[in-house]
């Protein structure tokens, strides 16, 4: 079955029935239902203990490099606590705010560690992330114009957006998204391209910005005002900190993202082949268009688990420190079932999101084609 | 207890818990953050690292001492932080701890005075091991001496005005006038009536009514506190016991109530014990003359309201509304609620996103997903994939 798989003919039909029978969709899809449940089973006091360890690492690192970058005389403590500070938003938002809004820690009854109450530390406000994100990403995963997180609006990912000259300089475009990656997720929800084709009036957002405008002034003011001011004649070099912990932050969450959906090897959907969709499509759309990346343990607390961005997104809700182990069964049944299983290392992953953001700023027939590539995924042929 | 807790008080805490109110850079600081909240978490995060009793955002207990005072109860002392307020006897604690991970909450009656509080600085709460109560059993098999739990402030209306020398004689409820205290208690009831037999010998300074207790349990075995009332009855003139074995006699019933009140007028009753216990009494104390005003009880937990199923269909009750809805076979709880006008949120409507949330008081529920019910402590319920299996109460949507 792999081999046709790899046959780029047949991946721009339809139907999920080219990878497999509707029959074996079901079975595909029980067995991971069953994953599912028996993980559920042993959810208890393990992930408590983990999620707070992780939550006291991630405040002495914030506490620490807060007062490294206050007190220090010289660079190189300085520099100490823009690395501390910086470790300690990443893991903050993407360990702790992206898996305790995914509701993964719900069953813990702490209203601290809620999905519905948690409020992160970024720009994005967590009410519009949890639509965005929670709601319309991971529902619609790689659904051409449903998944809105596809290219964000702002790059070319696939043959589905026709080519214009602008494309040209997409990759300049990815930098900037990359530096202001918080400023992009939070106005996500803005959906500033729909305006733009004047489909929806920016009166009808007037609610969106008025929380956002509430949340990133909070953002601003502290990192930007308040913390400065309190080193008095040293805010300077307090603001220069805070604002390179937070470009820090942006550069590796967007890298992290990018690695999990627009990798090569990523493929898309149309709204068309999702309709009526059973739970086994659902699954298999999930894993075909999501990508993993291998590393060392703290590579994948750093990255939120989202280095097993397939198995996050088969089981979003729960607890992320369980996915390397559920992950061995996955591959397993991904194998039985001829699913391709997209995983590299790190680079090489990151790699292949450049290449991919380069590949489509170029029109069509310049494009160097890739036989592997099925980055286009099932399209419907035009 | 002889132990003196109350000397060994950190002078900290109290100053602590002042900086953390009433600062007014703190004020500030929680003002501009991000979200108000995470400045305190910072802050409570500090504080519980140099010492977990300084947990500002909980009142963290320590539990000084674990007794068993029958074979399947436990008794725990308490020392409650500085800023825990007190209590009145007769009322209850919210009390937390976790299990497995989650975080779990009970009320249990106070069962020592006030008076013995202010003397020793500790709390007591007696705990029945039920079976396969969750709580119950973790309380008398994991939890250990110089743990933590967590409690609320006192809670409760089941009291009596405490007498003391400063009381307005002139006032007018009923409870003050009454001369005699007719405590009726079944089982684990015991333990706020124990709270308020001590302290109303306390405040006998001030006051004498006469005290009777009627006291039931399966046999003498599972009496709590048995022996301890029975020494007290004996030193005091005013206070009789009668215990009643209901294994050997039989359930205590209405009429034999007769033999205990002599002037129904000045008689104030408490009632604690299994609902149709209470049920029984207070419907004998009433035939007896005593009026509504007279009788207190005390349930834990709300009444449930009564939802009664019709013709085998399922009855769901949104409490915060009081909306009743026949259940219409598979639909969903999110589809009643829209149904019922309850606008609730929600966003992938397949158990994905989390965006949709109630809680169950009671009735039964099915995970859509598993076909399995799901348990009554599972804190978190999405209504998007969640079907009735009984009648419902549901309440705290999204
Ligand atoms: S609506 Fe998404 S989980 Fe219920």
């Amino acid at each position: 079955m792999n081999s046709i798989l790899k046959n780029t003919e047949l991946a721009t039909t339809t139907s999920f029935n080219h990878w497999m029978t509707d029959k074996q969709l079901e079975a595909f899809g029980k067995e991971l239902t069953a994953l599912r449940e028996e993980t559920l089973k042993e959810v208890g006091q393990e992930d408590a203990d983990y999620i707070r360890s992780i939550i006291r690492k991630q405040r002495v690192c914030e506490i620490s490099g807060r007062a490294l970058i206050h007190f220090s005389m010289n660079p190189i403590t300085w520099l100490a606590g823009v690395g501390l500070l910086s470790v300690s938003k990443i893991m903050e938002n993407m360990e702790i705010g992206h898996n305790v809004m995914h509701g993964q820690y719900d069953w813990m009854n702490d209203p601290k560690l809620n999905s519905q109450t948690y409020e992160w530390d970024t720009v994005c406000d967590s009410e519009s992330w949890r639509k965005t994100h929670n709601y319309e990403h991971h529902t619609y995963t790689n659904i051409l114009g449903k998944d809105r997180d596809y290219g964000y609006a702002v790059l070319r990912l696939s043959d589905d957006t026709p080519w214009k000259p602008r494309h040209l300089f997409q990759f300049i475009n990815y930098g900037l998204l990359s530096v202001f990656f918080q400023w992009g997720v939070g106005l996500h929800e803005l959906e500033s391209e729909r305006i733009r084709r004047g489909e929806i009036k920016i009166k009808d957002k007037v609610p969106f910005l008025k929380r956002i405008g509430k949340k990133a002034s909070r953002q601003v003011l502290k990192d930007y005002i308040i913390f400065p001011a309190l080193a008095g004649p040293f805010a300077l070099k307090v603001l220069a900190g805070n604002a390179m912990a937070n470009l820090g932050r942006n550069l590796w969450a967007s890298t992290i993202i990018f690695c999990g959906h627009f990798t090569q090897d990523a493929h898309t959907f149309t709204q068309e082949e999702c309709e009526n969709e059973s739970q086994g499509a659902w699954y298999l759309r999930q894993m075909l268009g999501s990508s993993n990346f291998t590393g060392g343990r703290w590579l994948h607390i750093m990255s939120g688990h989202l280095s097993y961005q397939i198995e996050h997104h088969l089981f979003p809700d729960i607890p992320a420190h369980r996915y390397p182990k559920m992950s061995l069964k996955v591959k397993e049944i991904c194998d039985k079932y001829g699913v391709p299983y997209n995983t590299n290392s790190f680079g090489k992953q990151y790699l292949s999101v450049l290449k991919r953001v380069l590949q489509y700023s170029l029109p069509d027939k310049k494009r160097p084609l890739d036989k592997n590539d099925n980055s286009a995924g099932p399209l419907l042929p035009s | 207890m002889s132990t003196n807790f109350k000397s060994n008080e950190s002078r900290l805490m109290p100053m602590i818990g002042m900086a953390w109110t009433y600062t007014w850079l703190y004020k500030l600081g929680e003002y501009f953050w991000q979200h108000s909240g995470q400045l305190q978490d910072y802050v409570n995060f500090v504080l519980c690292e140099a010492d977990p009793r300084w947990d500002q955002q909980r009142m963290a207990a320590q539990i000084i001492k674990k007794e068993h005072p029958t074979a399947d109860s436990t008794t725990l002392w308490l020392k409650p932080p500085a800023k825990w307020q007190g209590f009145k006897p007769g009322q209850y604690v919210k009390f937390e701890c976790d299990i497995n991970g989650s975080r779990v909450q009970r009320c249990y009656s106070l069962s020592n005075s006030p008076a013995d509080f202010k003397q020793t600085g500790l709390i007591s709460i007696t705990v029945k091991a039920i079976p396969s109560g969750k709580v119950s059993n973790h309380v008398k098999d994991h939890l250990a001496e110089s743990e933590l739990v967590y409690l609320s402030h006192a809670q409760g209306e089941f009291s009596y005005q405490v007498a003391s020398a400063q009381k307005d004689s002139t006032s007018e409820q009923p409870n003050d006038l009454a001369s005699h205290y007719l405590f009726l208690a079944g089982g684990s009831g015991i333990t706020p009536i124990k709270s308020m037999i001590e302290q109303l010998i306390e405040d006998r300074t001030f006051n004498h009514p006469k005290i009777t207790l009627v006291y039931t349990a399966q046999t003498e075995a599972d009496a709590i506190y048995l022996e301890r009332l029975t020494s007290l009855a004996k030193s005091q003139a005013d206070f009789d016991l009668h215990f009643h074995a209901s294994q050997e006699h039989g359930f205590l019933t209405a009429k034999q109530l007769s033999q205990w009140i002599e002037a129904p007028e000045t008689t104030s009753a408490f009632i604690c014990g299994p609902s149709e216990f209470m049920d029984s009494m207070s419907n004998g104390l009433k035939k007896h003359g005593l009026s509504n005003e007279q009788i207190q009880i005390e349930r834990f937990g709300a009444a449930k309201p009564a939802i009664k199923s019709t013709k085998g269909k399922l009855t769901t009750y949104f409490e915060p509304t009081d909306q009743t809805l026949i259940n219409k076979g598979e639909q969903s709880l999110l589809e009643m609620a829209e149904e019922a006008g309850l606008n609730p949120k929600y966003g992938c409507r397949a158990g994905i996103c989390h965006e949709c949330k109630c809680k169950r008081p009671a009735g039964e529920l099915i995970d859509a997903q598993t076909g399995e019910a799901i348990p009554h402590d599972q804190a978190h319920i999405q209504p998007c994939v969640t079907y009735a299996a009984s009648d419902l109460v549901i309440n705290e949507w999204n």
